[in-house]
């Protein structure tokens, strides 16, 4: 479901360029766990916002589901962020000043789902990590791995195809990497979506099937 | 959606309290202001709205050209109507007002002059639509009958019923002898025709002597009280109608009369104020305009503060914008969601600024008619106006920060690669800077018309106007002449002399006089004052040559100011006297020549001016007391001396000091108004100073921190964020100098005897923002140095 085509990213800087990623080419299939691993500085975090279409290449081609994804309008990239493509960050990223309930619900309004439909997605994923009791909580009153734990629901609400997931244990202590990692596994399982993680930790690659190793913007 | 956005708003406004607190008093006074404007155009505009058919209905007026002075009025010809009805085919109706304020006597008791009285035929009402009562329009087609309102029936009648009102006696003047024959109904909702009482057109019509000396028979009669309306037929253009009109009117007039009639739609009759409206207070469109563009500048400062702090906190706002972008957000929904938020904002703004309108309507109740009140917020016009004016100032105030923060990148945010907005603190500076420009402009015009108006009123009028004052006797000359015995014999009056006017008065009287060479050779319009031999020393106005008149009744002898002779070719004052002036085709020699003294405000030149002896200075007494007079007393006295003379009139003197208030009335309210805008303008802009401010320290704590691990004294640190203000004060006080002086120029040209801009009006307002500015920011700075370092560093 993406394919890299030497898929290159340089920032100008002075007279000459700084280049994060060289000639990358990769194939993730739908329904792998990939984990992509490197040391810090390597690009990772690069590959991973442009596989999620944060970002744009310097050079090269991109296919998301098959389709080219330079040759895509905002509104398109929009949709693909509105439906097929659900992030987890490190640092949670929720939005301070909405509930869990609302922070979650947040992406079924992006895709203007009916109200009653939205309850009942939202329930049914509070009911399955066990947070009900936290729906009207502020993010500033949750632990770190509960924060986590709604970036995930909010990332799986929209029912995406794939999520990508940037260091999404790296803030937390190893008892609750490891419940997240879990989920990860299970998610990819059950559900089928295709998890795209970028990690330090071996352990964490561990609970994927494809590792993709990069060094000095190369992959190797 | 909408609801969701609603709620972040109101979270966010009660996370940012002081923030919000700034925008909305910043924007509360500007909606405020609007919505007192609002109250007045809907007010005006409301007048005369109700008549039916009013598109098809005008007022005949005229512009009365008399050589170089126009005149416009509602007077005309009285025997025009009987040809408009007659010979103008496309007039469907006419009619005529004729204002009447008669001394108004029922049996034995005295009302005094009455006002809202006019003549009127029975065809008026079939053009205005009354409600009657009693009676009928016909009533109004015989002599001596008169139809009055319920309240004038109340007045005169008090505890009668309305049908006993019927048949009653009313006197006019002592000698008109009218029945009341109908009871109508005042009109109701705004309007310009607020008579009271209808007296028969035909009292005086049926009657030659009357009709002769009031004139109703002369093709040259222009009395502004006189009003005539037509009813057009339906297509009927009305310049075709005022064609005719001229065309009638030309068999009568002067063969070079350049005369003009035209149709002044009654929609117009309100906004007029050249023409004017049955004396009554009419739409005041320049103040208007002024308070409009008042209005627009307090908006405008209020939506800055919303900009300002608005981008500034750009940066805290950044990583929820790239959150929502990944989670699928577009553009658009973005701005909708801060468009959202200044939305809101405006809406509590809103309602403050509703509270604030009574404070308001009763500050500047001198500009605001009297119908103008809180109550007007029942009508739709003016509720509406209230959710428009928060979507227009929300979208002013929240369009350009809903843009930047929604041109964010999402993984420029999440990567915490955004500290504020770097680019966007250059538009902050320019926006602050606009900000006190507007706020010193303010100051220094405040200053310049506090200036010119102390100028105006301390300025040497070339006569002594100190504790003086005039009686205006109502009477006969031998009343006048039996006052002035009896308060000759007071020993507190130092003296007393005859003048139809004061040196300095509202009223002029002019007329055409030829004198000496040139322009004035020829029959010129001079102002005339009508005085007696006492006159010149009463008010200690300086003889420059010859002497001062001798004691007569008549038109004798001459006296000119110099003015007049400059103007008529005498190179010295000398030169004038004994030189013929001829007046009213007469001959009369000038025996002396004043110096020049100001007969009106200082917006007017001093110009050519005769005074002369005439019977008609015995209108009014002018009387001087000793110094060392008890004024309580003597005034005391000298009103039980009136009331011997005039028993039914009203005991009034006039202060000639109090004439010159009348005409600084316009600057004394703008004064007022620059006062209160300056305030205002000061309050929000320092505000929103406050808010950056706040926004800057908290900004730059850590550097505070490291700066003060490396040394630095709170002093230093304060003067480091002076330093910024600082130059965006100066900046503003360069701006506004040039503006505050351009504008305040060309306003002073409004007066014919003005200050020169006093230089150090400027650096004072500058000095005075500074200080403002400085101690709103260095308070600020104080409290962030005075922080350990320890604690502003492990905040980071």
């Amino acid at each position: 479901m993406i394919q890299l085509r030497n898929i290159s990213k340089h920032y100008p800087v002075g007279f000459g360029k700084h280049e994060i990623l060289k000639e990358v080419n990769l194939v993730i299939h739908e329904g792998e766990f990939v984990s992509i691993m490197g040391p810090s500085g390597s690009g990772k975090s690069t590959l991973l916002h442009i596989l999620g279409l944060l970002e744009e290449p310097s050079d090269g081609e991109y296919l998301f589901q098959g389709e080219l994804v330079h040759k895509m309008n905002d509104k398109k990239r929009t949709q693909l962020h509105r439906g097929a493509i659900g992030f987890v960050f490190q640092a949670y990223h929720l939005i301070d000043e909405l509930t869990v309930y609302e922070n979650i619900e947040t992406p079924l309004l992006y895709k203007n789902m009916p109200s009653s439909e939205r309850k009942s997605r939202v329930a049914d994923i509070l009911d399955r990590f066990n947070m009900v009791a936290k729906k009207d909580l502020f993010p500033n009153q949750l632990s770190g791995g509960q924060q986590q734990l709604v970036g995930i629901a909010r990332a799986i609400v929209a029912e995406p195809t794939v999520i990508f997931a940037d260091e999404p244990t790296g803030n937390l202590h190893s008892d609750q990497a490891k419940s997240i990692m879990e989920l990860f596994a299970e998610l990819n399982k059950k559900d089928g979506i295709t998890i795209v993680q970028v990690t330090h930790s071996d352990l964490n690659a561990g609970y994927g099937n494809k590792v993709i190793e990069i060094m000095d913007g190369r992959v190797k | 959606m909408i609801r969701n956005y609603i709620r972040i708003a109101l979270r966010n406004l009660w996370k940012n309290k002081f923030m919000s607190v700034v925008n909305i008093l910043g924007l509360s006074v500007g909606l405020s202001a609007a919505l007192v404007i609002w109250m007045i155009v809907h007010y005006d505009l409301s007048f005369d709205t109700f008549h039916k058919d009013r598109d098809r209905m005008y007022r005949v007026v005229s512009k009365l050209d008399f050589n170089k002075m126009i005149i416009k009025t509602s007077g005309v010809p009285i025997p025009m109507l009987p040809e408009l009805r007659a010979n103008v085919p496309g007039v469907e109706k006419a009619a005529l007002i004729y204002q009447y304020s008669p001394n108004v006597k029922i049996k034995e008791q005295k009302f005094g002059v009455q006002k809202r009285i006019a003549f009127a035929e029975p065809e008026y009402f079939s053009l205005i639509d009354y409600k009657w009562i009693y009676g009928s329009p016909a009533v109004l087609k015989n002599p001596l009958q008169t139809v009055l309102t319920e309240e004038r029936a109340a007045q005169y009648f008090p505890g009668t019923a309305l049908q006993d009102v019927i048949g009653r006696e009313v006197t006019y003047d002592d000698s008109i002898r009218v029945a009341v024959s109908g009871i109508v109904q005042s009109l109701k909702g705004n309007t310009d025709f607020t008579f009271q009482e209808f007296v028969s057109m035909q009292t005086v019509l049926s009657d030659q002597g009357l009709k002769k000396m009031r004139g109703w028979d002369a093709w040259n009669n222009f009395n502004s009280g006189i009003s005539m309306f037509v009813k057009l037929r339906p297509g009927v253009e009305k310049e075709k109608i005022e064609a005719r009109i001229m065309g009638i009117t030309k068999a009568h007039d002067d063969e070079d009369s350049k005369n003009q009639y035209t149709l002044q739609p009654l929609r117009e009759i309100h906004f007029n104020s050249e023409i004017g409206a049955f004396d009554q207070r009419q739409a005041n469109l320049p103040v208007l305009y002024k308070l409009g563009a008042l209005v627009v500048f307090l908006l405008l400062l209020g939506c800055i503060n919303f900009v300002n702090l608005q981008t500034a906190q750009a940066g805290e706002r950044a990583k929820e914008i790239g959150i929502r972008k990944s989670l699928g957000s577009s553009k658009g929904r973005v701005i909708l969601q801060f468009l959202g938020e200044s939305f809101v904002l405006t809406a509590f703004a809103a309602a403050l600024s509703v509270l604030m309108v009574p404070g308001i309507l009763s500050a500047f109740n001198s500009f605001i008619p009297d119908g103008v009140t809180m109550a007007m917020f029942a009508e739709w016009q003016i509720f509406l106006f209230i959710p428009i004016l928060v979507l227009l100032v929300g979208l002013m105030a929240g369009i350009y920060p809903s843009f930047v923060l929604a041109r964010f990148q999402p993984v420029a945010v999440l990567k915490n690669q955004v500290h504020g907005i770097k680019g966007k603190a250059r538009l902050r500076q320019v926006l602050t800077i606009s900000q006190f420009s507007i706020a010193l402009v303010l100051i220094m015009a405040t200053v310049i018309v506090g200036e010119q108006t102390k100028y105006a009123y301390r300025k040497d009028l070339g006569f002594d106007k100190e504790a003086r004052f005039f009686l205006k006797a109502p009477g006969s000359r031998a009343t006048t002449e039996a006052l002035k015995a009896k308060l000759d014999a007071f020993p507190e009056v130092e003296m007393l002399s005859y003048g139809y006017s004061a040196p300095l008065s509202l009223g002029t009287s002019s007329t055409t006089m030829s004198l000496g060479t040139g322009e004035m050779a020829e029959k010129a319009m001079v102002e005339a004052k009508y005085i007696d031999a006492n006159y010149v020393p009463f008010y200690k106005i300086k003889l420059l040559a010859g002497r001062n008149i001798l004691p007569s009744d008549t038109a004798r002898e001459m006296l000119i100011n110099e003015s007049y002779a400059r103007a008529a070719g005498f190179a010295k004052p000398e030169d004038a006297i004994g030189q013929l002036l001829s007046f009213n085709d007469k001959k009369k020699p000038v025996v002396g020549v004043v110096a020049d003294f100001h007969t009106k405000g200082m917006q007017t030149e001093i110009m050519p001016l005769a005074l002369t002896s005439d019977w008609l200075a015995k209108t009014s007494l002018h009387v001087s007391l000793h110094r060392d007079a008890d004024v309580h007393r003597t005034m005391d006295k000298i009103k039980a001396a009136w009331n011997e003379v005039f028993p039914n009139d009203e005991f009034k003197a006039t202060y000639v000091d109090d004439a010159l208030e009348i005409f600084y009335q316009s600057e004394k309210r703008l004064n007022q108004l620059l006062s209160w805008a300056t305030g205002v303008a000061i309050f929000i802009s320092c505000l929103g100073l406050l808010g950056l401010a706040i926004y800057a320290t908290r900004q730059r704590t850590k550097e505070i921190g490291i700066r003060k691990v490396l040394g630095a004294s709170v002093g230093s640190i304060v003067m480091l964020f002076s330093k910024d203000v600082t130059k965006l004060i100066c900046i503003a006080a360069f701006i506004a100098t040039g503006i505050a002086w351009y504008a305040m120029d060309s306003w002073l040209q409004n007066f014919a005897y003005h200050i020169n801009i006093p230089w150090w009006v400027f650096p004072l307002a500058a000095a005075a923002a500074l200080l403002l500015g400085l101690v709103t920011v260095a308070s600020q700075a104080f409290k962030a140095a005075m922080v350990n370092p320890v604690r502003s560093l492990k905040s980071e």
